[in-house]
């Protein structure tokens, strides 16, 4: 292998790697301030592919227009899911492992009810945006515009992320109430507000990746679940909690996926990921016990 | 359970032993899909539904017996009935070493639910890729002489597994899986053997699985990887188990046979949008009553007797 197929595999690998990343950041906030496991995180992401196709189709809507769009209607989308779907269960007053249970399956027939909605809507033909194809030039490196534009913006988006996480109260009341609910709520933050949002920038987060993804990848009603485990895994590895390891863990992944696809076959692309979300959960739980956590 | 609860139970079984005297072809293949979904969301229950660590990949025993018994019955021209103790054998011996490999230690609930569904993934990909057992265009097996087998096995299964979890949960055992589900480092420290009671549920979850997996491959007498390792499989399992109660001994049969009625009502009247449907009639009840089917009943007979309502949140454990 010569040093500038390696650099595109890297490239490819980065590129997706930004967009994983950008997916686990919004899974992780959820996590974080709800403590669920949002297993119809990808389906979001789904609904804001899809706004954006057809934004594109319909009105030629530019992609990178569209994204502020998309987040923001992802972002109203995650408060009144969270509004009506959370808010009751809290309401019945559950054991941790009960509400668990619960929200697993709330979530699993969201899921269910998105994709066939999508599919009832839009049919299960493959969609693709074709934006911003034509390859530009990094020395001896050729890439499509549109790849560069997803990277950078997913990096861009991450970086305001961590900004916003690490500087302003909102941010800071997000991590508070991740890190110790109870204490939170001592300090003096609406732990309920917070959940409200939390969720929401989460789903406007899945928005935006929807959108980036959109423009390098077919849109169907059934891509959400395979981002939402790759998400997951990225959560997993890189820290609950932690943007810089998030942010690592995506790229990583994405660089793995690239060279396990160039050197194993498409087939074992995806395979790469579970091998590593497993052999990572497996030694961690044996060797430290703040990864298995008090939660059982 | 009551006197009344119990003759109604045993009325219900005896019914499903003679229907197949009346029953229509049509009858019997969607009583085989119930009674597979009463087996499979019962042995989920036996061990997910007791000890709290939910796997959503518990349908990868099911296809290890369905692959069990299709290469040795096919590729190795066995008898079905070894076919079919091979695959509880297979499928309980990869029970046994993911068990090893997963609950000799703590491990985080949503961790576990994540690593049984990455495993089923990665199990079905390298499946998919084994050119010897037909790689992803699967393997055609005789087809059962009368569908019957199919259906008294099943029910013998679905059955089995609902008295062995009667069994185990009016039991030590029971009390100690308990003690599991609500505090595990405190049952560790009270002297409950965690390990071999969550290794003990696994197995024994996973061979049953197995066993349903390798009558429904014989059934189906056609298998590709991502038949039997769909993972539509190992959620519908979750879901009907919670629907119905989880933890509960009834529970899970109840979800399982309301749910295969509502699935397959839906898909005949509504076929465009019976998911969709399905999907908000979950959405309802668990919002309403997050304990499944079983809290339900618990509510009504409250009410019903004029007894003391059960306070909101309590399952019906």
């Amino acid at each position: 292998m010569d040093v500038t197929t390696f650099l595109q595999l890297l490239l490819f690998g980065v590129v997706w790697g930004g967009l994983y990343a950008l997916i686990a950041t919004g899974l992780n906030v959820i996590y974080g301030v709800m403590k669920i496991l949002n297993i119809a995180h990808g389906e979001l992401m789904m609904l804001g592919a899809y706004m954006t196709f057809w934004l594109f189709t319909l009105w030629s809507v530019s992609p990178l227009i569209s994204l502020p769009l998309a987040a923001v209607a992802m972002f109203l989308f995650g408060i009144v899911i969270q509004k009506a779907l959370i808010g009751p269960l809290v309401a019945h007053n559950l054991s941790m492992g009960e509400f668990e249970n619960a929200t697993l399956i709330v979530f699993f027939a969201v899921l269910l009810i998105l994709q066939n909605a999508a599919l009832l809507l839009w049919s299960a033909d493959y969609r693709v945006v074709s934006y911003a194809t034509s390859p530009v030039h990094i020395g001896p490196l050729s890439v499509a515009a549109n790849r560069l534009i997803v990277v950078l913006v997913a990096l861009l988006v991450s970086a305001l992320m961590y900004v916003g996480l690490q500087y302003t109260m909102l941010g800071k009341a997000i991590r508070a109430v991740s890190q110790d609910m109870t204490t939170a709520r001592l300090m003096g933050v609406n732990v309920k507000r917070i959940g409200l949002i939390g969720f929401g920038i989460g789903s406007a987060l899945a928005g935006i990746a929807g959108n980036l993804a959109s423009t390098i990848y077919v849109i169907t009603p059934t891509v959400g679940l395979l981002f939402t485990i790759k998400a997951f895994t990225v959560m997993v590895v890189g820290g609950l909690g932690s943007q810089g390891g998030t942010l690592l863990a995506g790229l990583l992944l994405g660089i793995l996926e690239s060279f396990a696809s160039y050197f194993l076959g498409a087939e074992y692309k995806d395979l790469s990921g579970y091998v590593v979300l497993i052999a990572f959960i497996v030694w961690k739980s044996r060797t430290s016990s703040a990864f298995v956590g008090e939660i059982k | 359970m009551g006197a009344p609860v119990k003759w109604l139970i045993a009325a219900v079984v005896v019914a499903l032993v003679v229907l197949p005297a009346w029953g229509s072809a049509y009858v019997i293949s969607f009583l085989v899909s119930m009674l597979m979904y009463v087996a499979l969301a019962g042995s989920w229950n036996l061990f997910s539904g007791m000890t709290g660590y939910a796997s959503l990949g518990q349908g990868l025993f099911f296809g290890l017996g369905a692959y069990a018994f299709g290469v040795s019955t096919v590729l190795l021209k066995w008898h079905p009935v070894a076919g079919i103790l091979l695959a509880a054998v297979v499928s309980g011996a990869g029970a046994l070493v993911l068990g090893f490999v997963l609950l000799t230690t703590r491990i985080r609930v949503a961790y576990f639910a994540i690593v049984m569904l990455g495993c089923n993934e990665v199990i079905k990909t390298v499946v998919a890729n084994i050119k010897a057992v037909g790689s992803s265009s699967g393997l055609t097996i005789p087809p059962l002489s009368n569908n019957l087998i199919a259906y008294y096995f099943l029910l013998v299964l679905a059955v089995g597994v609902t008295a062995i979890s009667y069994v185990i949960k009016h039991s030590r055992w029971g009390l100690g899986l308990k003690a599991i589900l609500a505090d595990e480092v405190a049952a560790e420290v009270t002297g409950v053997g965690t390990v071999a009671h969550k290794m003990v549920m696994f197995v024994l979850s996973g061979t049953l699985i197995g066993l349903t997996g390798s009558m429904i491959a014989w059934y189906w007498s056609y298998m590709d990887p991502y038949m039997a390792f769909d993972l539509a499989l190992s959620f519908d399992m979750v879901v009907m188990a919670i629907f119905g109660g989880v933890g509960t001994v009834m529970g899970p049969v109840l979800g399982a046979v309301i749910m295969s009625a509502v699935k397959e009502g839906l898909s005949t009247s509504i076929p465009q949008f019976h998911t969709i449907v399905f999907g908000v009639l979950v959405l309802a009840l668990i919002l309403w009553c997050p304990g499944g089917l079983m809290q339900v009943f618990k509510r009504l007979r409250g009410r019903l007797t004029g007894g003391p309502r059960p306070a909101a949140g309590r399952t019906a454990r």
